[in-house]
């Protein structure tokens, strides 16, 4: 038996027989190969292991020798084994490699999942960072409201064709109720409850019973005022024309035309240069090169006396613009109706955030 | 207002003003041009013509062919029907590629096989007058070639203003010319009313005009004009008309139309027999009254409308339309002329109650000018006079005096306008007092005094809009040009308003839903009973308190929505019959209730209708009017998984609803929902064995869960295909995200052990209801844990099931030891045996 043999012996023959099967693996290097090689030698129960065990019953003489022996052997075993790792990697990296490439044309998976914002609430967003960057807060206000907030507060009369300007929803049941026709209620609401200097931006969903082509009885305004000592005219129209050179690009120009709203005097409407053909004149804007955008003006003293302001010391200006319609001019969408039809694969077009 | 700029010349000298800058000026006044027509009754070459010689047609005895030269070299061979047509007199030529009235196209042709090259044309075919059954014979010394449209003024220019209605003024020519012409430089040229008047001729003596009440009728002029005859009306004034847009009928009506579109004053004439007893009476209807308006329609009345009486019954229905037998007559030959000025408001609520809308309720209900009344009534009469000289009849007698009743005449209102105030409101700086009062004088202001920088002017009659001292400021503006305003941005102190967070966070909310994979859809919050119905919703639940409609466009759309499930629903439904399955949408909308709905009893999941929405502030919050939430619902159309290389399709259930649920809360922030199995009567749209009330620390979100299959059906969706709907009020998950985070004080830098065991449990003890037992076992290091598996069949008895729990185990202190780990599990382990009768599977 081995057993009986020099310890020094009986070394040199583990070590014949480990140096076989490292030959053996460097042909086909894997790393269970190399790991059961460990094991058979340098394991709990291993050649070597055993071997260093088998030292204590060896002659007491024979010892330093054969300790210096079995500890060469562990060595030699331990390097040859790390230098193997190293191989059976390496060689396992390379057939990683040589595996054949994927098709990266394959659809990606969970694709489904990408959700998007309405156009309208990607236009609202930008609004709100515009107006926020002028210093404007953003208010909201009711949807159902009274007359007096939509109408009567905004000096708008009773009994005046003012009032036919906008096709009212009325609510039944309820005195003086209505759905509110325009975003601008949110001046009164505010102004009750705050003292100025104000600057509020407000933008929702507003109503008037009118269905057509270019009308839908729900649709969207945003509505900004300013209350301060000295607010003039001439503010309005430095704000209109950073705001919508903010959305429509700083090429275009903007123009102030008067008109008539009840709650603003002097009133007017502001024009953008057409955001298709950049003032050219085109199918969009009648050949005129100008789209109308909305109403302003300057805060009628009226309005300040419902509200119990001192009409001679704030002045004021206001506007209100439709965002359906600056939604479709962003996004040069050809049909109001579109927006409201819930249509997935017109929704999945749009995005998360607005740039 | 539909403006021939032909009868705007009239008024102000627009020859050598280009039309651009007609248009142009007109808009930057206000007046805003909509659109812009040639009208051209005569179009190509049609040009005066003289016939050098004619012949007999040899086919035919009653036409002739004439030799006909318009000036050129070679004259026109035309065949001519015409019985004056005859060598020397000069005619209207229509050559080839003329148009005539009626779209009548003129190209050579063969008569009777003889070519003519053209028509010589009889007034009528121009348009220009009576037929006379020749060919029109023109002024022999007109030159050969001219132009017909040119020569007769036939091409005019049509602009439509659209008008607001601060501007009753410019419902008139004379308005218009007036903005225009002080903005142009061009001075207004007022026409005149004057003309002839039989002095023994007094309208009093044939006619007496009682006003009931002076609120509804202010003033009251009758004008009496006998011997006329209602002929047809001189070109010049039918052609203005059609221009306008109204049809010419006979000078007499010609006249008043014609004097309503220069002055913007409503007005009428009466056949005098019309007028019985000579009483014209301004009063209220009785009551329960029936009238028959000219257009033959009858109209119920009641005592807030005013009418014109005569001795006999109602003839007219006041500032709106006469009555039926008040027209004017082929055999008319005495009229009266009504100029009046009636209660604008009343007016109003006539005209809208009984759905008569007409050029004279349109001017009365925006105000009209009480002052010149008079000047009108005499200057209808005037033109009476003059059409009836100029088309030959015999001139008619024009009263001398009037009946002009006018108890209470209105007195100038006086404005004062500081110049100081102009420059802070306009921010023009460099503007001057003289400025100002060139600006208001230009458009009739009365200039009446300076004070230093204060000016006091006298508002015209006829601008009842300018009430103020602002309203001064526009005019100048207006005419000053809105485009000399500087460009400034405003200079302020920080705004000290506080911003409301909660729009912040339906933005987020939104953000956070559209990550999920949902698309925001947006639609109109209307529904319908029967829509209700279909949701299951019967009376007394919390969303059958719908807000009505008065004036619904359409009779489904005459509730307001009381959950946003009816819409995502319809959205579904539309997307899957164009093919899209699969849909995730969903849409944040107010959804509105009657008080009523938080008066009554409310369970649990709905108790937040007990609160007004969060935007309503202030005293609004004490107004009698709907609640108001704000509510995000969320739909999930089948498949969850579409088929692709990777997976297979599979259906969407509850739990892939609920993830997303989890996954978009915990976008704004929210962790550990709660999910309770929720009463059928809370949500009855849903199917009762898949649905749950959805809960954060005990707060009520919303819900989740399956649509009731006999919603589906009724929402035109295959029941074995119901789609996931969850709504969330996002009010009460603001207030949610609102509440402190739990942050723990120390997280444990030593390895955490893990232990996977499987118990077995009665099949009807819920997971949450294990989570609570393990949540409640006291232990210092028990850190987590998981449900990683549900069994039931083989191997677990009947009524039993097996739940599978990964256990987390980490202390702050150490490297827990495996016999550490252990005990715990034994302890553990007793603990749910104790509590929940759970067996070690």
């Amino acid at each position: 038996m081995t057993e009986s043999l020099p310890i020094v012996d009986r070394a040199s023959k583990i070590r014949q027989n480990f140096e076989e099967q490292v030959a053996l693996i460097k042909q086909t290097p894997e790393s269970a190969t190399l790991e059961d090689l460990r094991i058979k030698f340098l394991g709990k129960k291993g050649e070597i292991t055993r071997l260093m065990e088998s030292l204590r019953n060896a002659p007491k003489d024979e010892r330093p020798t054969a300790g210096k022996a079995i500890n060469d052997l562990r060595k030699y075993a331990e390097g040859e084994i790390a230098t193997l790792k190293t191989v059976v990697e390496r060689s396992a990296v390379d057939a990683l490699l040589k595996k054949s490439p994927i098709d990266v044309s394959l659809p990606a998976a969970n694709q489904s999942k990408q959700g998007s914002l309405h156009p309208v609430s990607l236009i609202r967003q930008k609004l709100i960072r515009e107006f926020r960057r002028l210093g404007f807060t953003v208010k909201d206000g009711p949807e159902v409201d009274l007359d007096y907030y939509n109408f009567s507060a905004l000096n708008f009369r009773d009994d005046h064709p003012a009032r036919d300007m906008q096709d009212t929803f009325f609510v039944d049941g309820f005195k003086d109720t209505l759905l509110r026709t325009h975003t601008s209620n949110t001046q009164i609401h505010t102004m009750l409850g705050d003292r100025p200097p104000l600057r509020v931006v407000s933008l929702g969903r507003t109503y008037r019973c009118d269905s057509d082509l270019t009308h839908t009885p729900m649709f969207h305004q945003v509505e900004g005022f300013i209350v301060d000592r000295n607010i003039s005219m001439g503010d309005i129209k430095g704000v209109m024309d950073h705001f919508l050179k903010a959305i429509f690009g700083s090429d275009l120009e903007i123009r102030l035309r008067p008109s008539f709203f009840p709650f603003v005097e002097p009133g007017g409407e502001v024009d953008l240069q057409c955001v298709a053909c950049r003032g050219k004149g085109c199918r969009i804007c009648s050949d005129t090169g100008w789209l109308e955008i909305g109403g302003l003006g300057m805060i009628h003293p009226n309005v300040f006396e419902a509200v119990d302001y001192d009409s001679e010391t704030y002045t004021g200006f206001a506007f209100g613009f439709g965002i359906d319609r600056m939604a479709m001019l962003k996004y040069g969408l050809g049909d109001l109706r579109t927006l409201f039809e819930g249509d997935r694969r017109f929704q999945s077009q749009f995005h998360i955030h607005s740039l | 207002m539909q403006v021939s700029l032909n009868w705007l010349n009239d008024y102000i000298d627009l020859d050598g003003v280009s039309l651009e800058t007609i248009c142009t000026t007109l808009v930057n006044l206000g007046l805003e041009v909509e659109t812009v027509e040639a009208f051209e009754p005569l179009k190509g070459p049609i040009v005066v013509g003289e016939i050098l010689e004619t012949e007999v047609h040899p086919d035919a005895d009653k036409l002739k062919l004439c030799r006909v030269s318009t000036g050129e070299a070679e004259p026109l061979t035309i065949v001519c029907g015409g019985a004056n047509a005859r060598a020397g007199i000069k005619v209207a030529v229509a050559k080839n590629g003329a148009v005539l009235p009626g779209d009548f196209k003129i190209k050579s042709s063969k008569i009777r096989g003889q070519k003519s090259f053209g028509m010589l044309c009889g007034i009528d075919e121009l348009g220009l007058g009576e037929a006379d059954g020749g060919i029109w014979e023109l002024d022999n010394g007109l030159e050969l070639g001219r132009s017909i449209a040119e020569l007769y003024k036939t091409n005019d220019t049509i602009l439509t203003i659209g008008l607001t209605p601060n501007r009753p003024d410019c419902l008139g020519y004379i308005g218009i010319a007036r903005d225009l012409g002080a903005k142009l430089g061009k001075p207004l040229k007022e026409p005149s009313a004057e003309c002839p008047v039989a002095d023994s001729h007094n309208t009093g003596d044939h006619i007496r005009v009682e006003i009931e009440n002076e609120d509804d009728c202010g003033r009251f002029c009758a004008l009496r004009v006998s011997g006329v005859k209602p002929v047809a009306s001189p070109l010049w004034m039918k052609q203005r008309l059609e221009a306008s847009g109204i049809r010419p009928i006979n000078l007499i009506v010609d006249a008043t139309n014609f004097v309503m579109l220069e002055y913007a004053q409503p007005n009428h004439a009466y056949d005098e027999r019309d007028i019985k007893g000579g009483l014209i009476a301004v009063k209220r209807s009785g009551g329960d009254q029936k009238f028959a308006t000219l257009d033959d329609k009858e109209h119920q009345l009641t005592a807030k409308d005013i009418l014109i009486h005569d001795q006999e019954q109602a003839i007219g229905l006041a500032g709106i339309m006469g009555g039926q037998n008040s027209q004017v007559k082929d055999d008319t030959e005495n009229v009266v002329i009504e100029v009046a000025h009636f209660n604008a408001s009343l007016v109003r609520k006539t005209s809208k109650r009984l759905a008569i809308h007409t050029d004279s309720s349109h001017r009365f209900e925006r105000g009209i000018d009480i002052t010149r009344l008079d000047f009108i009534a005499r200057r209808i009469a005037s033109l009476i006079y003059k059409g009836l000289v100029e088309t030959g009849s015999a001139a008619p007698e024009v009263a001398s005096t009037m009946v002009d009743v006018y108890p209470s005449p209105q007195k100038p209102s006086r404005i004062a306008l500081r110049l100081s105030r102009v420059k802070k409101i306009l921010g023009l700086s460099l503007l001057t007092t003289d400025q100002c009062i060139n600006h208001l004088t230009s458009i009739g202001f009365e200039f009446l005094d300076k004070k230093e920088d204060r000016m006091l002017f006298e508002v015209p009659s006829w601008r009842r809009d300018i009430e103020r001292e602002v309203d001064l400021i526009e005019e100048v503006a207006r005419l000053e040009g809105y485009d000399k305003l500087p460009r400034t941005l405003p200079m302020m102190e920080i705004s000290p308003t506080p911003e409301d967070l909660f729009i912040d966070f339906s933005e987020k909310i939104k953000v956070a839903t559209a990550e999920t994979g949902f698309h925001e859809v947006i639609s109109f919050p209307f529904t319908n009973q029967r829509e209700l119905e279909w949701l299951n919703i019967e009376a007394g639940h919390p969303c059958s308190h719908a807000v009505k409609l008065a004036n619904p466009l359409t009779e489904d759309q005459n509730l307001l929505h009381t959950s946003n499930v009816g819409n995502l629903l319809r959205a579904v439904a539309k997307n899957r019959r164009v093919g899209t399955t699969g849909a995730q949408l969903f849409e944040v909308a107010r959804c509105f209730y009657r008080p009523e709905a938080k008066d009554g009893e409310l369970s649990e999941p709905w108790a937040m209708l007990k609160k007004q929405g969060q935007h309503i502030k202030g005293k609004a919050l004490s107004d009698v009017r709907p609640i108001e939430r704000t509510r995000l619902g969320g739909i999930l159309d089948h498949p969850c998984v579409v088929r692709s290389w990777d997976q297979k399709e599979r259906p969407v259930n509850f739990f892939d609803a609920k993830g997303d649920l989890e996954k978009l809360l915990q976008g704004v922030g929210l962790r550990g929902l709660e999910f309770k199995p929720s009463d059928s009567r809370d949500f009855p749209w849903l199917n009762p064995t898949a649905s749950a009330r959805v809960l954060y620390r005990g707060h009520e979100l919303g819900y989740l869960g399956e649509t009731h299959p006999r919603t589906c059906q009724d929402f035109g969706l295959d029941y074995r295909e119901a789609p996931f709907v969850f709504e969330l009020d996002l009010e009460a998950v603001f207030e949610c995200c609102l509440m402190p985070i739990e942050t723990s004080q120390s997280i444990s830098q030593f390895p955490a052990v893990s232990r996977d065991l499987a118990f077995v449990v009665d099949s009807g003890l819920s997971n949450a209801d294990f989570s609570t037992e393990i949540a409640a076992f006291q232990s210092k290091n028990l850190s987590a844990f998981q449900l990683f598996d549900q069994y039931l069949g083989e191997g677990v008895p009947d009524g039993k099931k097996s739940l599978a729990y990964a256990f987390s185990f980490q202390s702050p202190k150490k490297t827990l030891t495996d016999k550490e780990v252990d005990k715990e599990i034994e302890r553990l382990k007793a603990w749910l045996k104790k509590q929940l009768n759970a067996e070690l599977r």
